[in-house]
């Protein structure tokens, strides 16, 4: 009697473990053969990232075993997914690859993912709150929409961070951040590839009011498809003032290189390459503001003039 | 009957042998996800843990990891390289270190491919207290509440750390704190790495320990870090007259911190050539300190600046 008392408390303390331990983690383990019938541990790991990432602590991480395809999620708490480069999203049909809506004090970490849309998912990453987003080696592309929907709809601040990713073939914008709350939007983009898209990367400051800056460096956007745009930033008297920083940059063989669009729409352009575009650069109500030590030529044509900028 | 008594003897003889020897001497050792310390760590009998594999490899040898899985923290006490592959997590516990290393003057060591994780604890990433040299290179280094690489780099003898293509990211007191407890001058070189949403993303500390510290970082980023006071880099000495801290940015990009370019302190200078100073809270402030720039930067769009840039000449 006694023994089976003891072996009862066993027992319970398992069922405790196991039901207590998935809930606490501060790693989940995802596998090419996981199921998510397991805890997540590395011995047991699990097969889809929402699993893990609906069992992780907040602040946790989902560590990725095996090449494989690990499914679409929503974060919604702080997490990093380290994919190694080998871990793939495949978005189906008007879905998204990861949704993030998480609290103005949540940092998300993604590396390595490679987010393929088959040309009918609509956005690789589709963030809408949270107070940073960190992207590195990802590759993103073949998206019905955009590569990287950046909506800031927070009265928080936000921030983006990207470095050394791909983001291509997306029909709409590689990348768009647009502040639609009145949360102020940074952006840190470096180190990046953005070929064939509609617009590369689109600062779009129309919708709300909060303060956009982008800052560029090391990265090209080229190639883009009929119509196309390498980087633009776009704003109205009544909205964001909206801010795109290109250093370092190459804007190459697109219908129109680079563009500012709208009142309260500023490009700073420092020792970058804008080049056999249809349109060099295009001003129509915004500014583009040269430090003077650009490569701007061989593009068809060029609308509005160049301001001036000042190095230091 | 001869052969039959040399096969008898000496086989297992040998057998013993090695398995005594192997562990004891070999250059390279394995890690994997399956592996486990009672094996003698090779490629066909690899170990689980960096620990027992950094015990049992030949000083100035190499650890080589064969699957994605974490691997543990250790204590790094001789010469060793570590090749991860991008895919070997170091998870670090509450109150503790991702990797401590006590080396002797003579030992350099490389770390390649590690993901150091804190958990958001009370963690620390690296902790470099000695050795002659120390070479990180694509490793992510993030969540924890206090340092990714702590040099605190303890001897009279010059020691060097070089780091390309790391990440170091949410981090509570900073990305890379450079912070000599003893007068041996300390060379840093940053290459093509990107500080993210951290306190302070590269934190030279210089005066008490009374070295001087020269970094260079090109290529590299800072961004989004400085929240409730912090900075994109920050140099300090304090006041009073010490050896000079110094960091030098090249074509790098200092964005949307609460204040990019921080020196505090006489002997703290930044020198600053074609690189980004842009979205900042504060741009740079060089109320104490110097920040010197060749004329060929880009600062704009800062909220404000505070103090005067001074100018230096390229030649």
């Amino acid at each position: 009697m006694k023994c089976s008392h003891s072996a009862t408390v066993v027992v319970l303390t398992i069922v405790a473990a196991l039901h207590a331990s998935p809930a606490t983690a501060q790693r989940a383990f995802v596998a090419a053969q996981g199921a998510d019938a397991n805890p997540c541990t590395f011995a047991l790991p699990c097969r889809t990232f929402q699993h893990a990432h609906d069992v992780v602590a907040a602040g946790g991480e989902i560590d990725v075993l095996d090449p494989a395809g690990y499914g679409s999620l929503s974060i919604n708490k702080a997490i990093s997914i380290q994919g190694h480069g080998f871990s793939g999203i495949s978005v189906s049909t008007d879905h998204n690859g990861i949704i993030v809506d998480a609290a103005a004090t949540d940092d998300i970490n993604l590396n390595g993912l490679l987010i393929e849309g088959g040309g009918v998912g609509n956005d690789g990453i589709l963030f809408r709150s949270g107070r940073s987003l960190v992207i590195e080696n990802c590759v993103i592309r073949n998206m019905r929409r955009d590569g990287l929907a950046f909506f800031s709809l927070a009265s928080t601040p936000q921030t983006l961070s990207v470095s050394s990713s791909y983001v291509t073939h997306n029909t709409s914008d590689g990348m768009l951040i647009e502040a639609l709350g009145t949360g102020a939007v940074t952006a840190a983009i470096e180190r990046s590839a953005f070929y064939r898209n509609g617009f590369g990367v689109n600062v779009d400051g129309t919708q709300g009011s909060g303060p956009l800056h982008v800052t560029v460096t090391d990265s090209v956007a080229a190639n883009s498809t009929a119509g196309g745009i390498g980087f633009i930033v776009q704003s109205s008297a009544a909205h964001s003032a909206a801010t795109l920083v290109l250093t370092h940059v190459a804007a190459a063989a697109n219908d129109i290189g680079v563009a500012a669009i709208g009142s309260n729409a500023t490009v700073r352009l420092g020792q970058s390459t804008v080049s056999g575009n249809g349109t060099g650069y295009e001003i129509a109500g915004g500014a583009i503001a040269s430090y003077g030590d650009n490569y701007i030529d061989d593009n068809g044509t060029n609308v509005g003039g160049l301001g001036n900028a000042s190095k230091r | 009957m001869g052969r039959t008594i040399f096969a008898t003897i000496a086989a297992p003889l040998l057998a013993i042998a090695l398995l005594q020897t192997t562990p004891a001497t070999a250059q390279r050792v394995f890690v994997a996800a399956q592996g486990s310390d009672a094996n003698p760590c090779t490629f066909a009998l690899p170990c689980r843990t960096f620990q027992h594999a950094h015990d049992v490899v030949a000083a100035g040898g190499e650890i080589d990891v064969l699957d994605p899985a974490g691997y543990g923290i250790l204590t790094i006490t001789k010469a060793i390289s570590i090749q991860g592959h991008g895919f070997s997590g170091i998870s670090v516990a509450d109150t503790h270190i991702g990797i401590n290393i006590n080396a002797a003057a003579t030992d350099a060591i490389s770390l390649n491919g590690l993901l150091i994780d804190g958990g958001g604890n009370s963690t620390l990433g690296i902790q470099f207290n000695s050795g002659r040299s120390l070479v990180v290179e694509n490793c992510v280094i993030r969540n924890m509440s206090t340092v990714g690489i702590a040099f605190n780099s303890s001897a009279l003898t010059l020691q060097t750390l070089s780091v390309s293509k790391s990440q170091f990211a949410e981090l509570g007191i900073a990305g890379i704190l450079v912070d000599p407890s003893d007068s041996g001058p300390v060379t840093v070189a940053i290459d093509r790495s990107a500080f993210y949403s951290s306190f302070v993303g590269l934190l030279v500390s210089g005066g008490p320990g009374n070295a001087a510290i020269s970094v260079a970082m090109t290529d590299s980023i800072a961004a989004g870090n400085g929240a409730g006071g912090g900075a994109g880099i920050e140099v300090f000495t304090g006041p009073g007259s010490f050896p000079l801290s110094e960091v030098v940015l090249t074509r790098s990009t200092v964005a949307n911190n609460e204040t990019g370019l921080l020196v505090v302190g006489a002997a703290a200078v930044v020198r600053l050539a074609n690189s980004t100073v842009t979205g900042n809270t504060t741009g740079y402030n060089a109320a104490s300190g110097a920040i010197m720039s060749y004329g060929d930067n880009y600062i704009d769009d800062n909220g404000s600046n505070s103090g005067t840039l001074v100018s230096a000449l390229k030649q």
